[in-house]
């Protein structure tokens, strides 16, 4: 079975793998709380820098 | 010839340990659908074996219903007879066994409730079988000589179960009675001794039916709470890992969050991964041990 990965926040309980994926409009539609977004934005992993070319 | 009797063979060696594992009275039955969802005769292996708590668990817990074990609460004062057998009386005074008496059992469940007799009814219905935990927590099952553990057949026709309700000495109790079928010897009786086992008889409890009742239903989400059909006892504890949401038919996928209310026992808040649209249906899959979650599942709602 898939390992859920949870995530606790503001006594909400998160799927961590899914609300990272959450579109903003969807996301205020449901909890209301853009201080809560952007905790959860704070923790999408950070994209990798571009090789440079040689 | 004797019944039960084999032309081929001859007389068998007596030999008998000074002390033999015996059976002791059944503390608990385990009911088994006679054939599983494929068709097949439902059974345990022995070798290697698959009476542990992990396959019990499993097969009591299944989602198919022909594939489900059904163990019952504890009984008590259970009384398993075999009548005498059916004898032919010759002139001469000779008597000759027709054939053997049929074995009945009778069990109470001391303090059943009218909601359980409801379920117990159905099992009239449909051909099964029995394990039997007993008294020393034992394991006793059908051996038919092919390597595998069967549930000892019931004649389902001859099940009856009836209410005994409470006098001033008694308290109120189920009474669950059936003949075993005829075919099964006692001969062919096994147990697997209790202390090859890891589980005991508090460990197989049968599943509790549950009913959902959505409110504040949007297409961010909705609220559910989740009660016993039978007894409306809030189900809790029910983790955002058990819960997965079907739209419009597409396979199941998990919600965003999935929360416990902290002060109304058994109501979760559910957001779905996306917002839906308006019309959309969807239906709430839910997966606990304990507990049987298809009418929930079943219930469709629109978005």
């Amino acid at each position: 079975m898939k390992k859920v990965e949870i995530l606790k926040l503001k006594g909400i309980s998160f799927n961590k793998a899914v609300v990272l994926k959450m579109k903003k409009s969807h996301f205020m539609q449901a909890y209301n709380d853009e201080d809560l977004w952007d905790e959860i934005q704070k923790l999408k992993p950070k994209p990798k820098p571009k090789k440079k070319s040689a | 010839m004797a019944i039960d009797c084999n032309c081929n063979a001859t007389l068998q060696n007596l030999g008998s340990p000074d002390c033999p594992p015996v059976m002791q009275i059944a503390r608990k039955f385990i009911f088994v659908p006679r054939y599983d969802a494929q068709g097949n005769e439902n059974r345990l292996d022995l070798d290697p074996s698959n009476i542990n708590k992990t396959t019990l668990l499993t097969k009591i817990n299944a989602s198919n219903s022909l594939d489900r074990y059904y163990p019952t609460a504890q009984v008590d004062n259970t009384e398993d007879t075999r009548e005498d057998p059916v004898t032919q009386e010759f002139n001469s005074g000779k008597i000759i066994t027709v054939r053997e008496g049929a074995r009945t059992n009778t069990s109470f469940i001391p303090l059943g409730s009218t909601q359980e007799l409801g379920h117990y009814k159905s099992f009239g219905c449909s051909e099964f079988g029995a394990y039997v935990i007993d008294a020393g927590g034992n394991f006793i099952y059908y051996d038919k000589g092919d390597g595998h553990a069967y549930p000892i057949a019931v004649d389902n026709e001859t099940f009856y179960c009836s209410l005994m309700k409470a006098t001033d000495a008694e308290v109120q109790m189920l009474m669950l009675r059936w003949q075993w079928r005829l075919s099964q010897k006692d001969q062919n009786l096994r147990f697997a001794e209790a202390d090859t086992l890891d589980f005991d008889i508090d460990d197989l409890n049968g599943l509790y039916n549950v009913t959902g009742t959505y409110s504040a239903a949007s297409t961010a989400g909705f609220t559910l709470t989740l009660k016993t059909t039978d007894y409306a006892t809030p189900v809790t504890d029910i983790a955002l890992a058990d819960v997965n949401i079907s739209v419009n038919g597409a396979a199941a996928a998990a919600p965003a969050s999935w929360t416990e209310s902290a002060t109304v026992p058994g109501e979760y808040a559910c957001v779905f991964a996306s917002a839906l649209s308006a019309g959309d249906k969807y239906n709430t899959i839910i997966s606990k041990e304990g507990f049987d979650f298809a009418s929930v599942t079943a219930d469709e709602q629109t978005a």
